[in-house]
């Protein structure tokens, strides 16, 4: 089983790194949304800056997760999906959407920071919401991406019907990381990160669940 | 035709309950209290909106899961006749909400946690529908609706119960805030609060159904044309 994830999530990299367009793609479209952000408004107040910061990633993510499944479709994902374990299937992509959206992330602060300034106090509070928003994205739009791709037009699908999905989840990530910001203290600072950790949750197992019946073509 | 005695009775009780609520919700004596006044009789009117509506997605995501372990498309049509009515609800329930809340809040929409939970929820089930729209195949339509509509159901409970809870809201009951049932909800009130709960509830239930037979029948009559 461990073999299984370890040979797929192989895969995902094998084949992200064979098209290199894909990961550039992502990290371009950061940095220029990041720049359109920077002419238009030049200064941000801290608030403002960690809003952005999130509305960017998330922008940036359900464009890099949208395409997560269209790589292997069609008769490619029927024989794919004779040889592994749904579940496992589904977990590798998640773990690799992860680390992907990790990078993507990681050089969106960067370039943030560069650009405007660096308005972070709290560094434990604002890598804990980092950590925790990436998972967060990484799981709630793999799933939704699955969904999207087995219809048609999923490119118009996807965004549609991912945000509101994780709305809960963004406006908590928003509220936590205002606190990191800002010294207006960290109020329910563990209930909202349990919140955030439980709606994850929830939508994991409810995922593993239901994913093997998105494939029963 | 005539049909049995429990087809009838609680039809014909929702419709009584309905008009005592519609009397007695206007008519009776409730308590005098400041801000509030004469806009607390709309308790009787707005929260049976949100109940229906979740019992409503409740049965509808209970369907949706007995179609994907089935596969009958019977299951499919009751999914998707309870959220189509449900949904009508949530609107009236946002929209009495609103209304309220222009009298007491002092403006129709104050971007109070609740209201955009609710209005991200109508959100959420409109995407359902979209997303069913998206997929010609009947067969596939039925099988992804079906796991929308149970992830659907899972983010609604966060977006409802959660989030107003935890996040700083006016709303009665939610963010700190003491509900109607603690001070004002007298026994004069409850007499009619519970009935009218029980009333729309049954009107809900009720209208889903009817639309969910309709709907059966209209998928058998195109199935017989292509014959």
């Amino acid at each position: 089983m461990f073999k299984q994830f370890y040979t797929l999530l192989k895969k995902e990299f094998v084949l992200e790194l064979r098209q290199k367009y894909a990961i550039g793609g992502i990290l371009l479209y950061v940095a220029a949304s990041t720049m359109l952000v920077f002419l238009s408004l030049g200064v941000l107040e801290a608030n403002l800056w960690i809003t952005f910061y999130w509305l960017l990633m998330l922008f940036a993510a359900v464009n890099a997760i949208a395409k997560s499944f269209t790589n292997d479709a069609g008769d490619k994902q029927l024989y794919l999906y004779q040889l592994a374990n749904p579940q496992i299937v589904l977990l590798a992509k998640i773990v690799y959407n992860f680390l992907l959206l990790l990078l993507m992330a990681g050089i969106g602060l960067l370039v943030f920071i560069i650009l405007f300034n660096n308005p972070i106090i709290d560094y434990s509070i604002f890598f804990t919401v980092f950590f925790l928003g990436v998972l967060s994205f990484s799981i709630l739009f793999t799933v939704m991406s699955a969904i999207a791709t087995q219809s048609e037009g999923s490119a118009v699908i996807m965004p549609i019907i991912s945000f509101p999905v994780i709305v809960p989840v963004f406006v908590l990530l928003l509220k936590l990381s205002i606190a990191a910001v800002s010294n207006v203290g960290t109020l329910n600072y563990f209930e909202d990160v349990f919140s955030v950790l439980a709606i994850n949750v929830a939508i994991l197992a409810v995922s593993f669940l239901l994913f093997p019946y998105l494939w029963r073509d | 035709m005539l049909r049995s005695f429990w087809y009838y009775s609680w039809r014909i009780l929702s419709v009584l309950l309905l008009f005592y609520v519609l009397f007695f919700g206007f008519y009776n004596e409730v308590p005098r209290l400041p801000i509030l006044n004469e806009t607390i009789r709309n308790l009787f009117f707005h929260v049976p909106m949100w109940w229906t509506m979740m019992i409503l997605f409740l049965v509808s995501m209970v369907s949706s899961t007995q179609y994907l372990i089935t596969g009958k498309s019977y299951y499919d049509l009751r999914a998707v006749e309870f959220v189509n009515t449900g949904y009508a609800f949530g609107m009236a329930g946002l929209i009495t909400g609103s209304l309220w809340a222009k009298y007491t809040w002092g403006a129709w929409w104050s971007m109070d946690p609740i209201q955009n939970g609710s209005l991200i929820t109508l959100l959420l089930y409109l995407a359902y529908a979209i997303l069913r729209n998206a997929i010609t195949d009947m067969e596939r339509r039925a099988r992804i609706g079906a796991v929308y509509n149970i992830i659907a159901f899972f983010v609604m409970i966060p977006l409802i119960w959660i989030i107003p809870r935890v996040a700083s809201s006016l709303h009665p009951g939610k963010g700190g805030n003491p509900g109607f049932g603690t001070y004002d909800l007298d026994n004069e009130m409850r007499l009619v609060f519970y009935p009218a709960v029980i009333g729309f509830l049954l009107l809900g239930l009720w209208m889903a159904n009817l639309k969910f037979r309709h709907r059966k029948l209209v998928e058998h009559t195109n199935f017989l044309k292509e014959k």
